[in-house]
């Protein structure tokens, strides 16, 4: 059975995205809309931290099912937290509309004690499941090699064992 | 350009227009994503003059700036044309009136403007008041100034200032928008717009900065009908 590490990552994304940085230049031209400077990105319970974020826009906003953006791409310290369980990596792209966001470039996903390091973090933010790809030996208890998914020995936590909570 | 008084035909073919308004609507409905803020790029259609500098001139008629180069107030003083791409606008102010000292600055007291855009919103623009320098070819305008879209997009600032006969614009201090798809807020604020010469002829670039705090409100049921409400006149449109 999967072990659902984000689970309490089930995820609404209809839900207002705010941004707040130091700048933002937005190109008409180009359909996108850039933040710089300590970006801070939340939606409902996610927040996502980066020294910049790029959010592409679809012109033609009726026909998207979550309006206006298309996805978001984040760079530069990327940390990524709803609460219980955080991540971080250099890269991190959220496909809106797919609800999926992938974490890149030595990601560590942290779940109270329990610590995992790899290449790529997969999140599907409707069901709350993580797929950690390229897995490295984590420092407390994660299993390594195997084809990445995330193997965890749940510490028995504050009764969160279920994965969601 | 020239600005003319009477919204006179413009000098482009059928379809030419139509192009321009078809890309352009296209264009106006991505301004929706991110509030009037963008749409502030038309300010310069709403307070413009023709493309070239000498143009400032052409915004009144020769009777009127013979009255004000001889120092005399213009009472409502109004301008109707048509932007480059064809849209409809008026300009109009409680008065106009030289300063005694140097004549090429003429203050205005509660400056309007209307835009009729191609996708059929009504795009309006005013301040308390406003100051036209006709020498550098700029206009200011300060107290209240309010950008309003007909489907629901509000953007205010303190202070603007405006190059006329081009798409910039620039507020010094805080600016705040808000719509059906969400909000901005902003230190300051700078419009430019690609070059002319490029693919991407006079689409707007603005800058934000200070304190940028934007909420984006994917779908509710407020901003669907908002987009509804537009797009049903969009389709209307070529």
């Amino acid at each position: 059975q999967e072990a659902k590490p984000f689970g309490g990552f089930k995820h609404d994304n209809s839900e207002p995205i705010e941004v707040t940085s130091d700048s933002l230049e937005v190109r008409e031209a180009e359909s996108i809309a850039i933040f710089t400077g300590s970006v801070v990105a939340g939606q409902g319970t996610l927040r996502l931290n980066a020294n910049r974020v790029t959010v592409l826009f679809d012109p033609d906003s009726q026909d998207s099912e979550t309006g206006a953006i298309r996805n978001m791409k984040a760079e530069g310290d990327v940390f990524l937290s709803n609460g219980a369980e955080t991540a971080e990596g250099k890269f991190a792209e959220y496909d809106v509309a797919q609800g999926l966001m992938f974490l890149r470039g030595d990601v560590i996903l942290t779940q109270g004690a329990n610590v995992i390091a790899g290449e790529t973090l997969r999140i599907d933010l409707n069901t709350g499941v993580a797929k950690m790809l390229g897995q490295r030996t984590a420092a407390s208890g994660g299993d390594a090699g195997g084809e990445g998914r995330i193997r965890m020995r749940l510490v028995p936590a504050s009764g969160k064992d279920q994965g969601s909570n | 350009m020239s600005l003319r008084d009477d919204p006179a035909p413009v000098r482009r073919t059928g379809n030419a227009q139509r192009a321009a308004v078809s890309r352009y609507s296209r264009r106006v409905r991505w301004m929706k994503i991110v509030l009037p803020v963008v749409a502030l790029a038309l300010i310069g259609t709403i307070f413009l003059a023709g493309r070239r500098l000498d143009q400032a001139q052409s915004l009144l008629s020769p009777e009127e700036i013979a009255a004000l180069s001889a120092g005399l107030r213009l009472e409502n003083p109004r301008i109707a044309g048509r932007t480059e791409s064809g849209e409809p606008f008026i300009l109009q102010a409680l008065w106009a009136e030289p300063e005694s000292a140097m004549p090429d600055r003429i203050s205005l007291e509660r400056p309007r403007g209307e835009v009729t855009l191609a996708d059929g919103r009504l795009l309006t623009g005013r301040a308390a008041t406003g100051l036209l320098e006709r020498g550098e070819g700029r206009m200011w305008l300060e107290n209240g100034v309010t950008l309003e879209t007909s489907d629901g997009y509000r953007f205010e600032t303190e202070r603007l200032k405006v190059l006329l006969g081009t798409r910039e614009a620039e507020a010094p201090g805080p600016v705040q928008g808000e719509g059906p798809r969400g909000s901005i807020e902003a230190g300051t604020m700078q419009i430019t717009s690609e070059p002319t010469g490029g693919g991407a002829r006079g689409a707007a670039r603005i800058v934000f900065q200070d304190r940028v705090r934007v909420v984006f409100i994917p779908n509710t049921p407020a901003a669907d009908a908002a987009d509804a409400g537009a797009s049903s006149t969009e389709e209307g449109s070529p």
